[in-house]
């Protein structure tokens, strides 16, 4: 199993590259929306703690049901008078194998209908015996508040190539997302996102507040044809999600996610 | 009248509040980004850019112009043209340019494209006699020199056959002077990157020129073109030397729109004449009569048989020995006549063209060549015809060659309710008939070898939403380059437009292409032709956030298939333009990003430079570029100078592409070192 996992990783494990790469967050998170984004959504866009709410965010998956693939991220946002900002953490891998963690902080801040963000990230990626090595990298994004209902959305990661060795480009990413809320309890978005070195991701997705304390989400992967889905429970503040990915030849990636989130100011 | 003034009244509220200030979309931008991926040419003719410029400064009046002047916009279909004469034919001159919106056809974005460049005066202006027309005209005088900051191969020494001899300056000079649309003349120079200029082979100056004079509305002479002009004739099946556009997102403009006689301004050294052109008008008979006599680079070989010619070069590059071998190795003498007899709704014409070549065309051994243009003369015949029956517009031409090979070309557009207008476009053109200069509504980049029929149509479902899709089935019953058998193949185009609100809009762009191409099979032998499948996926969103401020992004997903073998694409990118109204200065960058597994999945691009430059590169290979443009307006400066009152504006461009490592841009003696490429531009235009 040691042995293929880093082949694995080679191939479908993206967060390792950059933290940003606008297709890298836990299933079920938006940067699209006001209503609907949380502690995560700026891994997204990081333009999206221009409008964020304090709050904090766990989130655990396990790629393909593979202790090796196990994913673990936190975040916490904070309002401050000129805009937001938000720091996450993120870790993947096991010791014995293969491990990376990443630091990430960002900054957003809006400028009328114009949101704009920028973050940094420290990756360290370690397999022993090969490797261990760190590198910082960083993104800048923006949201463009199209109408009321509509936002529109872009984020370069990694565009001056952060090197964790001389040989060792880190891959750049370009994403684009949108976002139609079409109602207060129901959201469709995609994205868009394309890193130099993979193929390019697209995510359709749609979430729905079925009842005031019953949220559910569903969306596919269209590249590789894996859908996705969550259900969720939320009480006040307190929101709580399972979800669920599929993929066709690699199998079942479950995940949970909870965050605790202070109320959006309707008057923002 | 008075009922008139009240919809007109109520229209101007309803369009006050739905228009744009400033807003300048690219109009063809997609038309373009089409054509360069049709022809694979990267540079773009100007002259429909310079028109416009002249229009927005000198506006067309709609209560004057006529159907060639409206035509001459290339915003408008034929059949939008047609309904506007009528309207104002039957309810008298335009009120207000507001009262558009009331002539049947025209719809919110079609008003917004053509209003920077039309107005509504009830004062006609009058036609100045000749001598009048030397003073008080516009003088431009445009100075561009741009080159590639990195030093490529052809100039680094070695090989004495490839290496350039010039420095790497591209240098372009115009001087135009323009009356109205009554006179208008001037000269072009132009020295490519690698071309010498004013020693060795150049030691007169510079490598290309060209001078034109043309005048317009001298009594029963409509036009009068002497030195270099071009010749668009019917719907390309003959001979078409403006911007022809083939198949686009605008699925409506599929008929050819020109004047039969233009004045040639462009750089480009190899699609015009040079000689003289003459048009007269009596009545409903209007007549042109052309002869030119130029000299073409081409590649010429000589064998038992004589000499002949291999290729002819449209580059234009004189740089190393073999093209300077090539330069004017060729003369190429053109002669031809257009009657149309124009009555009312109804329109036919006569067309006919003879060249002949100093040295002949021979096919070359290969059967895809079989039927390629031979000899040292050839000529082309057709008829023309158009007739607006309501909200149907028939257009077509019947066209033959020197052997009496046939070639038609059928369309209509129809407006089949306010909200949905229907085109169709049929052609059978032989396999075996040529023409030298033609350029219709085809697949292919020539018309030949093609026989097809295309459906386009564009809804309006509410004033925010348009959809516009078009269906194009072909064969090529004959073989094709790279296609070693007869083939066929299909293309569909679905684009959804989505206006929220007046200053965004948004659109979605899907579209699927299949035709054969060759798959080498193992061992050798002939190629087997096989589908080649290219899908590609577009979004764009333009945003004018403040009147001064427009903010745009786009993204593109391109996968080609052939035999199996894949190869995807993406682009994407983000622009920024800020011109605010009545400041001197303009601005705008681009960041674009690109990643393509191969040449087949290259993804085209319109760029704009300093005014009049733009190009349609086509990006493939993984890379990072941006470009900066600024132009600044010094007039005050430049009166004080030249102590009159004189318009100056200046500017500037940087760009660079970064390939990933190991990707070395450009081939052959234009292979840069390294892996960037630095692009940097300065222009300076005087007087307008």
């Amino acid at each position: 199993m040691l042995c293929i996992v880093p082949g694995l990783l080679c191939f479908f494990w993206v967060p390792a590259q950059t933290l940003y790469a606008g297709s890298n967050f836990p299933l079920g998170t938006s940067a699209y929306s006001t209503g609907f984004s949380n502690p995560f959504s700026f891994l997204c866009n990081t333009a999206s703690l221009a409008d964020c709410e304090t709050g904090a965010a766990l989130s655990a998956s396990n790629r393909y049901m593979l202790k090796e693939l196990a994913e673990y991220t936190a975040a916490a946002t904070l309002p401050v008078a000129a805009g937001g900002i938000g720091l996450a953490m993120h870790y993947t891998g096991t010791a014995a194998a293969y491990s990376n963690m990443q630091w990430a902080l960002a900054y957003g801040k809006a400028l009328g209908r114009v949101q704009i963000g920028a973050g940094v990230t420290y990756n360290h990626t370690r397999i022993p015996g090969y490797v261990s090595n760190g590198a910082i990298s960083y993104a800048i994004g923006t949201i463009w508040q199209l109408t009321p209902k509509f936002r529109s959305g872009l984020q370069l990661a990694n565009f001056v190539g952060a090197k964790s060795n001389p040989s060792n480009t880190q891959p750049l990413s370009w994403s684009v997302g949108a976002g139609y809320e079409w109602s207060e309890k129901l959201l469709l978005w995609g994205v868009i996102a394309k890193e130099s070195t993979m193929p390019a991701q697209v995510r359709v997705n749609m979430q729905y507040v079925v009842e005031r304390s019953f949220v559910a989400g569903i969306g596919v992967m269209l590249d590789v044809a894996s859908p996705w889905f969550s259900l969720g429970w939320q009480w006040e503040n307190f929101r709580a999600l399972i979800t669920a990915a599929f993929h066709p030849q690699l199998g079942l990636t479950p995940g949970l996610m909870i965050n605790v989130q202070a109320e959006r100011d309707k008057h923002k | 009248m008075r009922v008139r003034l009240i919809i007109l009244f109520i229209m101007v509220l309803l369009f006050a509040a739905t228009a744009q200030e400033e807003y300048a979309p690219d109009p063809y931008e997609q038309q373009l980004e089409n054509l360069a991926a049709v022809g694979e040419e990267e540079s773009i003719d100007d002259a429909q850019w310079q028109y416009l410029e002249h229009r927005r400064r000198h506006r067309l009046n709609l209560n004057t112009a006529d159907e060639e002047e409206l035509s001459a916009l290339a915003l408008l279909t034929d059949l939008q043209v047609q309904q506007l004469l009528h309207y104002r034919k039957v309810l008298g001159p335009f009120l207000h340019i507001y009262e558009l919106q009331a002539v049947p056809g025209m719809d919110i974005p079609t008003i917004r494209r053509i209003l920077p460049f039309v107005a509504v005066t009830g004062v006609a202006v009058g036609i100045e006699p000749l001598g009048k027309r030397f003073a008080n005209g516009d003088k431009k005088l445009l100075v561009r020199t741009s080159r590639v900051l990195e030093k490529a191969k052809g100039y680094q020494g070695g090989d004495a056959t490839r290496q350039y001899p010039g420095s790497p300056l591209h240098v372009f000079v115009r001087y135009r002077y323009q009356f109205r649309d009554l006179l208008q003349y001037g000269i072009t120079a132009e020295k490519d990157p690698g071309e010498e200029l004013l020693r060795g082979r150049q030691r007169y100056g510079f490598d290309f020129y060209s001078l034109h004079f043309f005048v317009q509305k001298l009594g029963i002479i409509k036009a009068l073109a002497l030195g270099d002009y071009s010749i668009s004739l019917g719907q390309g099946l003959v001979h078409w030397q403006g911007q022809g556009f083939k198949k686009s997102a605008a699925v409506m403009n599929v008929k050819r729109q020109a004047s039969v006689v233009k004045p040639y301004t462009s750089a480009g050294e190899y699609n015009f004449h040079r000689g003289a052109a003459i048009t007269v008008q009596y009545n409903r008979i209007q007549a042109t009569s052309f002869v030119s006599y130029r000299k073409l680079s081409a590649s010429v070989k000589n064998d038992e048989g004589g000499a002949y010619i291999t290729s002819v070069a449209a580059s234009g590059y004189h740089r190393t020995m073999a093209e300077w071998r090539a330069r004017n190795s060729v003369g190429w003498l053109a002669a031809g006549a257009n009657v149309q007899y124009n009555h009312q709704r109804l329109h036919v014409g006569l067309n006919m063209i003879q060249h002949r070549f100093a040295v002949p065309f021979r096919a070359l051994p290969e059967p895809y060549d079989y039927y390629s243009l031979q000899g040292a003369g050839w000529s082309n015949y057709s008829i023309d015809y158009s007739y607006t029956a309501g909200n149907l517009h028939l257009f077509g031409e019947i066209a033959a060659d020197k052997l009496l090979h046939a070639a038609w070309l059928q369309g209509v557009i129809l407006t089949a309710d306010p909200a949905v207008d229907v085109a169709l476009l049929f052609r059978n053109i032989s396999p075996a008939y040529q023409a030298v200069a033609g350029n219709a509504f085809t697949e292919g980049s020539k018309p030949e070898n093609e026989t097809g029929l295309y459906t386009g149509i564009a809804i309006k479902p509410t004033r925010r939403l348009r959809v516009d899709a078009y269906a194009d089935f072909f064969r090529f019953s004959w073989l094709r380059f790279g296609v070693h058998a007869p083939s066929a193949g299909s293309d569909y185009l679905l684009q959804v437009n989505w206006t929220p609100n007046r200053n965004t809009e948004i659109y979605c762009r899907y579209r699927f292409e299949q035709k054969g191409a060759n798959v080498p099979q193992e061992g050798g032998g002939l190629p087997a032709v096989l589908p080649a499948k290219k899908r590609s996926w577009r979004m764009q969103v333009s945003w004018q956030m403040t009147p001064a401020l427009q903010l745009r992004k786009r993204v593109e997903l391109l996968r080609y298939s052939k035999a199996g073998v894949h190869q995807s694409g993406f682009l994407g990118f983000a622009d920024i333009r800020y011109a605010r109204p009545f400041t001197p200065w303009q601005a705008s960058c681009r960041l674009q990003f690109f990643a393509t597994d191969d040449y087949e999945a290259r993804i085209y691009t319109l760029e704009h430079a300093v005014l009049y430059s733009s190009s349609a590169p086509a990006f493939f290979g993984t890379g990072v570029r941006w470009y900066c443009n600024f132009s600044y307006k010094i007039d005050q400066f430049i009166s004080r100078l030249a102590r009159a009152k004189t318009n100056c504006r200046i500017g500037l461009h940087f760009s660079q592409t970064s390939y990933a490592s190991g990707t070395a841009p450009g081939s052959g003696p234009d292979q840069l070192n390294g892996n960037r490429k630095s692009v940097v531009m300065a222009q300076v235009l005087i007087g307008g």
